[in-house]
């Protein structure tokens, strides 16, 4: 368990990074914000499953304790949540597990990892899951299931399956291909009739809402393009738009949508549900116990205590702008946090800043300190919208119109002599009192600059979609010149398994360099002035992220979208972490002592390490 | 309405070329706008209860014309051939119609756009209109039975042409249509046969070399407005039912004043954007190619109008997209700013139908229809703010262009020139009979008959025919009769084109008849006598009157007229068409009624830089606004101000035009452009100069084709810039773009639906910055809010693709909530690819060494042959890139000797997503 503001000291299994860890106290920061799936609780409270972890609110909407894939689950995102019983599932992005909530301790009493998991349902004394790309599972009391045939549709639509329901005698499985029922072992197709190709089904419910009729065996389906009702073998379509989740509120029917909220079923129409929470548009989640319920989607959390009550807004918590971290960078004890698409952050002394700007566009590549002596540091922040400058509350922003060659700026990286060379995805250039100029093979399309460098020797290295470059001295690039003496190493030069270079890193006379899914590459630069050998070593690796090669002390650590890999930079023997957030890790980094491990589910902090 | 006929003074009517008088409603004063308007008074005139006495006539509908009559509440239709009496009420809906009231217009003539209605109504004093809606025109001769337009506050007793445009607060604009003739064009247009406005015809021919029109399955016009500007994309989806491929040519009629800006075709699935080449060098590449690779195009233009491309292949029973691009001023309406869009299905030849229509303006469906016939015409309102001052900043330079309304003080006195009717005129035509007219006559003739047909029966005119010698048609002016106009037209059909063009010797001619007014009809070149333009202007001054100058034929040019006209007070026009003509015409013989700035000049401030257009003398009649452009190198100031100077009846005016709070706004630059191009043009600049402007700016211009070639690789091949590399990228709505994708440098590999790795890419949604929300949801489940980016002016969302994703096809949803509530709901397909490429490698022995050639093999798991880079490693290590040929084919030459032994090369293919596969050739077996 990992209760938000505390640090808790957790047991790794097998982390290698840092070696210290398995001892360490450690905390997940993540975002909670975004609600995919929940259940309200006896207590008043509500167990909640969000894009950064499973959480644990109380009546007031606090959250008192946050679980994520460090805690044992199966992942990090929460696809849904299911009473059975005594017990309660969840289904992650990773798979299932089913749970046991004492107090505020988490325990995981049966996990199964695989595909994600979006609904189960018992049937015929089976429990049966719904995965996302991975069919209708049948689930035995031990191991991973027998997945259930299915017949007819595209084998890629009909895999994916969001929801499940037993009704009628029937097993009903919703699809992204429509409707099955199982039948002689198999799910085969119910014609609807009625849906549009493209439409996929989100969740379904069975039975008859509160004055509507005896219909024992009336489905509710909840399409992207609106709520459908199936009563024998014919079904109407109530319209509504995307509808994301369907179930009984105090007898009758709501729906959670995206763009109109909650909304309740009413004589064959969808009508406006009375006292329903005006701030939640985007909705996803919604689900009613005992007169209490709780809703929630992409603006948060309400929760509605018990029947008759009104609905409240969970206050919301402090954090990550987003999982889907991108870049780290330190500033002393400052940490600064890009995130995919939600802008950037800081860390420091504990608490989380929000860096928040007009000119600062949130789709955040890499970061950069530039320390100035007897100044506070500048902040370069690659953005997909042109590089942007931080200082104190100033911000500078260079477009194409300033001279950049692409708008998305990717790589960031500081020359000995101060100077910043900015890798976009048209080229690369290097930034001279704020004004950028081109820099690169002349002639010659080298495509996206995803990593730049300098070497010992002061060389500047480009890693492209067509290969690393090896450039000229940096001292020999002068404002307005390319550069001369530019060489390739690629596959066809049989030094890369990959031309699509993500990531360098230079240290001592070799450079490391990381492909997409060419793994890491080492160059031996030999003496100074010396021709560049004919063979680079290949150390494997997998694949590597933007900027994801990093020396720290003698350990080279590549951020890869298998996770993150310790090696002596040296071999091809790599040791792969656990007990992260997620596995696709993006950035690593070490702030003092603390190490912080970016992932596209959270950010990970390993606090109090040796070096 | 008590009297029809009592009388007001009238203020500023005479800015509108007004030969109407105002009529006072009960005792209520006239309280009038500015601009013509009949408004403010807060009685309102009640139309008499009679209905139209006389009968009204449909003289031409091309929409549907309903009227009601007596007390009938109903509408009925007005059909040709059956006149109506007693008729109150007449609208026309989806396009125009002219009626005339009464037989042979015993009372006037009534042009009706789409979407005009009006209340109609008879006493013994006469005929009253009144707008209810939309717009019409109004013509009354001095003959006719008096006509007087209604509205709130009192009436005009119309004599002439007037435009009506019915406002939003109940009032009435009334134009005279001489004035502002170009507002006049919808009703010109009415009187013409339709030739296909607004849309393109795709004629095919198979194996019988018998061309047909391909049916035209689905029309998407795409409007965004900027500024005082549209930029318009039409998307022409056509059908080919046959079973054998065909050959085609794509005809397309760019809209008058429109700047051509763009085009794309769709080739092998993918929309390729054209390029902006030199023309003969487009030629010549198109030449090269067109019997080697499938689907080269090379757009031109053919006449008038209209440009043509020809398409090669149009694959059997398949659709062919092609795409449309330029941009127009949006029109000014009574109530603001309007875009204007006609569709008009050809009457003979081309398709006859559109299968489906939309038409959407800022993100707002202005029209969808299905089975589309006839034609339709739109007049959407824009809810744009249109700055004074607008502003593009581009690496070269700032544009700054500024909308310059000369303010009424100016004109003084002389834009409220009395009311009633206008003296009589004195109009000297000299038409121009040499040589260079041959193949214009026609059209001369007819700019003849349709500009004398627009004068007065006090009006007198004499016609000068002038090549090497000047000959007057008659001893002495002549009244504009019918049978006098027919009379000098017979005079000047019995003179064979021949000889040179001495145009000092007619503007002396000209002058000693003492006119009022100079009508020129030629090529306006000058090739006989005086040929100085500064001793022909000062022959020009010393006549006096204004010279109106229509100039006709394959080599007119408006280099002297344009300045002969702007300083004494006329137009100077390029006439192509009947309805140039028909234009010409009205402003000619109209326009001298109103209150104007002669030889008006723009300078800039003393000591700015900057090339400022229009840079000559131009004519700016009352409630004229020109559009002054200034371009200012990168590191200069851009300059606070213009002066505006001129001469109003004599007198010196002086204006000063502030350059401050200008808006970004898109299109300046191209603006600029268009008259940069043709200062250079008429300055005999340098081929090669005109063409980088026209490149530059993405204008096409005399000396440029817009060609489309079939790949980017094919581009590169034939070493043409990819300027549209952006544009292709954002051509498509929505679509994957960015990151991983566009990757891929010059290739641009981003488009729709497109073969991708795992990684991060981008969705760009074109939909309204207004839009409440733009949600994206993912085949996975997630949903996403995009984020409106203001470089790309969309809206963007990234997302990742989990490297764990199979290769296939996934579709996102895109849900737009637009401003006012509507939702729109898009798909968005993409792919994910993750194997590399499978080719089939090839030596061939040649002379001088061995042509290797590379040739992808279909797989099942690749749509499309989609290698785009071939390297060999050659012996040594130099690496030989095969240059692409076509989809899926790469070939070069190794220059080499005979190999003794055999030799392995190494060779690296890559496809659109960066897979990447090592292969080995050898060679020498």
């Amino acid at each position: 368990m990992t209760p938000r503001g505390q640090v808790i000291v957790a047991a790794l299994a097998a982390v290698a990074v840092p070696a210290a860890a398995a001892a360490a106290p450690a905390r997940v920061h993540s975002d909670t914000h975004e609600v995919r799936a929940c259940l309200p609780l006896a207590t008043g409270g509500a167990l909640v499953g969000t894009g950064g972890g499973l959480v644990l609110v109380d009546a007031s909407g606090v959250q008192r304790a946050v679980w994520t894939a460090r805690d044992g689950l199966p992942g990090t995102r929460i696809e849904s949540i299911v009473r059975e019983g005594d017990q309660v599932w969840i289904g992650a992005d990773g798979g299932g597990a089913r749970i046991r909530i004492d107090g505020e301790a988490l325990a995981v009493t049966r996990s199964i990892a695989g595909a994600a998991i979006r609904d189960l349902v018992r049937h015929d004394g089976a429990l049966y899951a719904a995965t996302w790309n991975g069919g209708v599972v049948k689930l035995g009391a031990r191991g991973k299931g027998v997945t259930v045939p299915f017949k007819g549709g595209t084998r890629a639509a009909r895999g994916r399956v969001a929801a499940l329901v037993s009704s009628g005698g029937s097993l009903w499985a919703g699809t992204a291909a429509g409707l099955f029922q199982l039948r002689g072992g198999r799910l085969e197709p119910v014609t609807l009739g009625v849906a549009h190709p493209n439409v996929a089904i989100t969740s379904m419910y069975a039975g008859p809402a509160a004055g509507s009729g005896p219909a024992a065996d009336r489905l509710w389906i909840a399409t992207t393009d609106g709520l459908l009702v199936r009563d024998g073998d014919g079904v109407r379509d109530l319209g509504g738009g995307h509808v994301t989740r369907v179930t009984a509120v105090d007898g009758a029917i709501v729906v959670a949508g995206l763009g109109e909220g909650l909304r309740r079923v009413d004589r064959g129409r969808l009508i406006a549900l009375d006292g329903a929470p005006a701030g939640l548009v985007l909705a996803q989640a919604l689900s009613e116990h005992d007169g209490g319920a709780c809703a929630g989607g992409l603006d948060g959390l309400w929760l509605r205590p018990g029947a008759g009550a009104a609905w409240r807004a969970a206050p919301h918590a402090d954090g990550l702008l987003s999982n889907d971290v991108s870049a780290l960078a330190a500033d002393g004890e400052r940490l600064w946090v890009g995130t995919f698409d939600h802008g950037l952050a800081v860390h420091e002394r504990g608490a989380w800043r929000t860096v928040a700007h007009p000119d600062l566009d949130g789709r955040i590549n890499a970061v950069l300190v530039e320390p100035r002596p007897g100044k506070a540091s500048r902040l370069w922040v690659a953005t997909a919208a042109g590089l942007m400058t931080l200082d104190g509350d100033a911000v500078g922003r260079l477009t194409r119109r300033d001279g950049l060659p692409g708008r998305s700026v990717l790589a960031l990286t500081r020359l000995r002599d101060g100077r910043i060379v900015a890798g976009t995805s048209t080229g690369a250039v290097i930034v001279t009192d704020a004004r950028p100029a081109p820099l690169g093979p002349p002639g010659t399309e080298i495509g996206n600059v995803w990593a730049v460098a300098e070497d010992v020797d002061g060389m500047i290295w480009l890693g492209t979609t067509t290969g690393v470059w090896r450039g000229p001295s940096t001292a020999a690039v002068k404002a307005g010149d390319r550069g001369t003496g530019w060489q390739r190493f690629a596959v066809a030069t049989g030094h890369l398994d990959d031309d699509w270079v993500m990531a360098i890193a230079a240290r001592g006379r070799s450079v490391w360099v990381g492909g997409y899914k060419g793994g890491v590459v080492r160059f031996d630069l030999g003496d100074a002035g010396a021709a560049m050998p004919s063979t680079a070593a290949r150390l494997g690796g997998g694949w590597i992220n933007p900027g994801g090669l990093r020396w720290d002390g003698d350990t080279l650590y590549a951020s890869t979208q298998e996770g993150l890999r310790s090696g002596d930079g040296t071999t091809a023997t790599w040791t792969t972490a656990t007990g992260l957030p997620g596995k696709d890790v993006t950035a690593a980094l070490r702030v003092g002592a603390t190490h912080w491990i970016a992932t596209r589910r959270g950010l990970l902090e390993l606090p109090r390490l040796a070096p | 309405m008590k009297s029809l006929l009592s009388t007001a003074s009238i203020r500023n009517l005479a800015a509108l070329g007004a030969t109407a008088t105002a009529l006072a409603c009960g005792s209520a004063p006239t309280a009038r706008h500015p601009d013509g308007a009949l408004a403010g008074g807060s009685a309102r005139a009640d139309l008499p209860s009679t209905p139209l006495r006389l009968p009204l006539e449909l003289v031409r509908a091309r929409g549907v014309v309903r009227v009601r009559t007596g007390a009938d509440p109903t509408w009925r239709p007005l059909t040709a051939g059956t006149p109506m009496t007693a008729v109150r009420e007449i609208e026309v809906t989806r396009q125009g119609a002219i009626v005339a009231i009464g037989h042979g217009d015993a009372a006037g003539r009534l042009w009706l756009r789409a979407g005009a209605r009006l209340r109609l109504a008879q006493d013994d004093q006469g005929v009253y209109v009144e707008a209810l809606a939309g717009k019409s025109r109004l013509r009354r001769s001095a003959a006719a039975i008096p006509v007087a337009v209604a509205s709130r506050d009192g009436a005009l007793a119309i004599t002439g042409d007037v435009l009506l445009a019915a406002r939003n607060d109940g009032t009435t604009q009334v134009l005279a249509t001489g004035a502002r003739p170009e507002l006049a064009d919808w009703s010109l247009g009415l009187e013409h046969d339709q030739d296909g406005a607004g849309i393109g015809r795709l004629e095919a021919r198979g194996a019988s070399e018998i061309g047909e029109p391909l049916a035209l399955r689905k029309v998407d016009v795409r409007v965004k407005t900027a500024g005082d500007l549209a930029m318009t994309e039409v998307e022409h989806v056509f059908f080919n039912p046959a079973a054998e491929t065909r050959e085609g040519t794509f005809r397309f009629p760019v809209p008058d004043g429109a700047i051509l800006t763009g085009m794309a075709m769709e080739i092998s699935g993918r929309m390729m954007e054209g390029e902006i080449v030199e023309r003969e060098k487009a030629r010549a590449v198109y030449e090269k190619i067109v019997d080697e690779m499938q689907d080269p195009a090379l757009l031109e233009w053919e006449q008038g109008n209209w440009f043509k491309l020809r398409v090669f292949p149009i694959e059997a029973s398949s659709e062919k997209r092609v795409v449309i691009r330029y941009t127009t001023p949006l029109a000014r309406d009574a109530d603001g700013w309007a875009y204007d869009f006609t569709v008009g299905l050809p009457e003979t030849g081309g398709t006859s139908t559109i299968g489906a229509l939309t038409v959407t303006v800022d993100g707002k469906v202005a029209a969808k229809e299905t089975n589309v016939a006839g034609g339709l015409d739109l007049s959407v309102p824009v809810t744009t703010t249109v700055a004074a001052v607008m502003r593009e900043v581009r690496a070269d330079g700032t544009y700054t262009a500024v909308r310059v309304t000369p303010a009424r003080s100016l004109f003084g006195g002389h834009a409220t020139a009395g009311a009633g009717a206008r003296p009589p005129r004195r109009l000297v035509v000299v038409f121009d009979t040499s040589r260079s007219t041959l193949e214009g006559r026609p059209l001369q003739l007819e700019l003849l008959r349709t500009t004398l047909g627009e004068l007065g029966d006090r009006d007198r005119f004499m016609v000068l025919a002038s090549d090497v010698a000047v000959v007057a048609h008659a001893t002495e002016m002549v009244a504009a009769t019918p049978s006098a106009i027919t009379d000098a037209a017979a005079f000047l059909d019995g003179i064979e084109p021949d000889g040179a063009s001495d145009v000092g010797a007619a503007l002396a001619a000209a002058t000693r008849l003492s006119p009022t007014d100079i009508i020129y009809i030629g090529d306006g070149v000058p090739t006989w006598g005086e040929l100085g333009k500064a001793p022909l202007a000062a022959l020009a001054a010393a006549a006096g009157a204004p010279i109106h100058a229509a100039l006709v034929g394959k080599g007119a040019s408006t280099e002297l007229w344009a300045d002969l006209a702007g300083h004494s007070g006329g137009r100077a026009m390029m006439v192509r068409r009947s309805i140039d003509a028909a234009r010409f015409a009205l402003a000619a013989a109209h326009g001298g009624d109103a209150g104007r700035i002669r030889n008006a000049h723009l300078a800039l401030d003393a000591g700015a830089s900057g090339v400022l257009y229009p840079n000559r003398a131009t004519t700016l009649w009352d409630g004229d606004t020109l559009v002054a452009i200034v371009h200012t190198p990168t590191g200069a100031p851009v300059p606070a101000s213009l002066t505006l100077t001129g001469d109003v009846a004599g007198s010196e005016v002086t204006q000063q035009v502030m350059l401050a709070g200008a808006v970004d706004t898109a299109a300046v630059a191209q603006r600029w452009a268009v008259q940069h191009l043709a200062a250079l043009d008429a300055a005999d600049a340098p081929r090669e100069e005109i063409v980088k402007a026209s490149q530059d700016h993405g204008v096409l211009s005399r000396h440029t084709s817009l060609l489309v070639l079939e790949s980017d690789e094919a581009y590169k091949l034939h070493q043409i810039e990819r300027k549209k590399a952006e544009e292709q990228q954002l051509a498509q709505a929505p679509q994957v773009t960015g990151g991983d994708l566009d990757t891929l440098g010059a290739r641009q590999a981003s488009l729709s639906p497109d073969e991708i790795q795992p990684g991060d890419p981008e969705i760009k949604i074109p939909a309204p910055r207004d839009a409440r929300s733009v949600i994206v949801t993912f085949p996975w489940g997630e949903t996403k809010v995009a984020e409106w980016d203001r470089d790309v002016d969309a809206w963007m969302v990234r997302f990742l693709i989990d490297k764990d994703t199979a290769d296939g096809d996934y579709q996102a949803r895109v849900t737009v909530t637009h401003a006012d509530g509507r939702v729109e709901v898009l798909h968005l397909g993409y792919t994910v690819d993750t194997v590399a490429p499978a080719m089939r490698l090839t030596a061939t022995r040649t002379a001088d060494g061995y042509r290797i050639e590379a040739r992808q093999l279909a797989t099942t798991s690749s749509r499309r042959k989609d290698a785009d880079r071939v390297e060999v490693v050659l012996p040594g290590g130099e690496i030989l890139m095969l240059a692409q040929t076509s989809w899926g084919r790469f070939e070069g030459l190794w220059k080499t000797a005979a190999a003794a032994a055999p030799v392995t090369l190494r060779v690296v293919v890559r496809d659109h997503a960066l897979n990447q596969a090592a292969l080995e050739l050898v060679i020498g077996q």
